[in-house]
């Protein structure tokens, strides 16, 4: 059914694959404004805190620990005991909609923005 | 074309299975494999079972290509993985097998080069839905260019070596099938 000598059409194939990568990629660097409140998201509930202040504090969920440092209005995830480490390789987010996955802990790590005058909510 | 143009169905089920069994092979062989140290994401899977899935799409049906991508994804996830990583490769493998059918539907006459990449590319898309299905929309800006940029690279050449094999094996599988 397909042939077997390269054709117009692979690098027409190709060429959209390539687009559609450049197009995603720019879309990722568009600007975003700088957040101040990191929304924590676990299986067991969620938790705001502030990027303003540093501070390390750890998460658990699904028996996975993760490590969590808001320093310089950013947060990273430092130490991780996760399976596959998308959480530990992921850079730091500072900006709104930035966002921190790790996928067997069940835990996101977003930043919103906007005032909070709260350090912690728990629910 | 199709090899199994004569035969009974007794016979189809057979040669199905031993492909499947391949393509168990293949996916358990792409799994050992330290990918990590070449290309740094997560969830990036060369797409060897896949290989077996367009190689029976184009020699035989896409009826069997289908019942065998399906049941390679089941039996891999049941045996090897658990229920989230048999959902992303079912995903994956849907969003594959589409992108079969409208190279097919739209008669695109492309080589296997082509078509590995699209594959592909298509996997790896649905592993990302299935991500923001469970994870929410942030995954995608990040995440999926660089495995879009990753399966043109070894779609293009998984498809240059199906290029180079097709050919010289049809007689010897037409003999054999």
């Amino acid at each position: 059914m397909f042939r077997t000598k390269v054709s117009l059409w692979d690098w027409i194939l190709i060429a959209v694959v390539l687009l559609a990568a450049c197009s995603l990629l720019l879309f990722a660097w568009l600007p975003k404004s700088a957040g101040s409140v990191l929304l924590v998201t676990t299986p067991q509930g969620s938790a705001e805190y502030s990027l303003l202040e540093d501070r390390e504090f750890s998460l658990s969920s699904n028996g996975v620990t993760l490590t969590v440092r808001i320093a310089d209005g950013a947060a990273l995830v430092t130490e991780s005991d996760c399976p596959d480490g998308v959480c530990r390789a992921s850079a730091s987010i500072a900006k709104v909609g930035e966002m921190i996955v790790c996928a067997p802990a069940g835990i996101r790590l977003t930043v919103k923005g906007g005032e909070s005058d709260v350090d912690f909510v728990a629910g | 074309m199709s090899i199994l143009s004569r035969g009974s169905r007794t016979r189809r089920i057979c040669i199905d299975a031993l492909l499947c069994a391949v393509a168990m092979m293949l996916s358990y062989l792409e799994a050992l494999l330290p990918l990590n140290l070449a290309i740094p994401l997560p969830g990036f899977r060369l797409g060897l079972a896949n290989v077996i899935v367009v190689v029976t799409f184009s020699l035989l049906t896409p009826t069997d290509a289908a019942a065998i991508s399906a049941t390679r994804i089941l039996l891999m996830g049941l045996l090897f993985g658990s229920v989230t990583s048999l959902y992303f490769s079912a995903m994956g493998g849907l969003v594959s097998f589409c992108a079969l059918l409208l190279l097919r539907c739209f008669r695109i006459k492309c080589s296997f080069v082509g078509v590995s990449v699209l594959s592909a590319a298509a996997h790896n898309t649905g592993q990302i839905i299935a991500a923001v299905t469970l994870f929410g929309m942030s995954l995608i800006p990040s995440y999926l260019p660089l495995l879009l940029f990753a399966s043109v690279l070894y779609g293009g050449i998984v498809g240059v070596l199906l290029n180079l094999l097709i050919p010289r094996l049809q007689a010897p599988l037409a003999r054999v099938l």
